[in-house]
């Protein structure tokens, strides 16, 4: 993990444990006034640690575009099997229609003048 | 050559073709049970990709109710212009659409999977072969054939028996391809599939986590669990705001309502939280089982539908809690 990772990482976290401490005091507070107070200050961090959340996530896209390619490779295989067997059952299918028009033309046959 | 010599070696060729599509028969069969413990495998597979989408939603939607929340707090009806303001996702379309693609590429993986296995087209093949057999039957007992071939070529127990022959040898090529390509690509998938389930368990949040807090847990990077804390924390903390700001103007059963939902809101955090860690357990139990799938093929073997079962433990709960959340 390179120096500025680190640095972003220790913010993050710095401000995970902010929010955390401020929620806590939110709830244990008995005014308004330290209500008021903690509130404001509790959007901003959160937002804040959104900010850092989305550009963590972010940085995983490439991973899963990666591994997207792959798992396309393994379905490609799949499809080509399930292409071969299509086809097995279409040649059948094709012999049939072929011996059904054979059928039909030899029905005319006795009326030809042979 | 005449007429009775090539009906010998139609003869010949046929018992020859007889012979060696009943070996095969008996050499090659890809048993129902197979088939079904594959199927189930991938539709626990499914089932969990269904639910991993459903986790990402929800942390879009608390998000959008947080937002939503923070905004109607601070609205000011006159200083504030409705048209500019926007809540967006938490997650950016692109890096959704990057994800969604391998959640659909694991989700095609086992729908074929399912079909290769399930026997839907070796029934189809069947039909196929059958009406082959019935046209080679209506050609030789046309009438037009009495007129013009003096003898029987075959009789229609012999078309059966060829057709039978060919349905065995074709049967026996589905089986033995499916088979191979099924080990083969499973093995090369492996560690794929291991690599999708365990970035997708990173993001959302190993367990075990601090019992009071996610926000307070050992992974030292943001997860979906922590987001999701985070912001129905915070939409309970505005709620509350709303209702300590507003306590002089709300009735006594329109307190009452909003305090009770507070509760209801804290519940669901955990309900919700809990339901993300299973979503967790069902993605750890899938490169587990998928390793073991060559144990499907055993057919006194256990340990692969042991594994399976983990995948469904709380794979319904988990689709429960979602759909009721989408109702809400």
């Amino acid at each position: 993990m390179g120096k500025k990772e680190n640095q972003a990482n220790e913010f993050r976290t710095s401000l995970e444990e902010c929010w955390n401490a401020l929620n806590e005091a939110y709830w244990a507070s008995t005014t308004n006034e330290a209500k008021d107070a903690i509130t404001g200050c509790s959007d901003f961090i959160s937002d804040l640690i959104d900010v850092m959340y989305v550009q963590e996530f972010a940085s995983r896209t490439a991973q899963f575009n990666n591994l997207a390619e792959k798992i396309e490779v393994g379905n490609k295989k799949l499809k080509e099997l399930k292409k071969k067997i299509a086809s097995l059952i279409h040649k059948i299918q094709a012999i049939t229609n072929v011996i059904s028009t054979i059928e039909k033309v030899m029905k005319f046959l006795p009326l030809l003048p042979l | 050559m005449n007429l009775k010599r090539i009906y010998k070696n139609y003869r010949k060729t046929f018992s020859v073709l007889i012979l060696v599509s009943y070996t095969l028969l008996l050499c090659s069969c890809f048993p129902e049970v197979v088939a079904k413990r594959i199927t189930t495998f991938a539709e626990g597979v499914e089932m969990t990709m269904d639910n991993t989408v459903s986790a990402y939603e929800s942390i879009e939607t608390v998000y959008r109710k947080r937002k939503t929340e923070e905004f109607v707090n601070k609205f000011d009806p006159v200083s504030t212009n409705i048209e500019q303001v926007r809540i967006d996702r938490f997650l950016p379309e692109e890096d959704w659409k990057a994800r969604e693609l391998v959640i659909n590429g694991l989700r095609q993986y086992s729908q074929s999977l399912k079909e290769i296995a399930s026997n839907e087209k070796l029934d189809e093949f069947d039909v196929k072969t059958k009406a082959l057999g019935e046209q080679l039957i209506n050609i030789q007992s046309t009438t037009v054939k009495t007129k013009i071939l003096t003898a029987n070529v075959f009789t229609n127990k012999e078309i059966n028996l060829f057709t039978a022959g060919i349905n065995a040898i074709g049967r026996w090529f589905i089986d033995y391809k499916r088979k191979k390509v099924i080990r083969s690509t499973v093995n090369e998938m492996q560690e794929d599939v291991r690599n999708v389930c365990i970035l997708f368990s990173k993001e959302i949040g190993k367990s075990p986590i601090s019992e009071n807090s996610p926000m307070i847990d050992t992974t030292q990077y943001p997860t979906l669990r922590k987001k999701l804390w985070k912001d129905y924390s915070d939409f309970l903390r505005i709620r509350n705001d709303f209702l300590r700001k507003n306590l002089n103007n709300l009735s006594a059963n329109e307190q009452r309502d909003l305090k009770k939902e507070l509760l209801m809101i804290k519940d669901e955090r955990e309900k919700a939280d809990n339901t993300l860690n299973a979503v967790v357990m069902s993605l750890y139990a899938i490169p587990l089982a998928h390793d073991n799938i060559e144990k499907a093929f055993d057919e006194n073997d256990m340990t692969f539908m042991s594994q399976v079962a983990n995948i469904f433990k709380e794979a319904q709960r988990i689709k429960n809690f979602y759909e009721g959340l989408k109702t809400e």
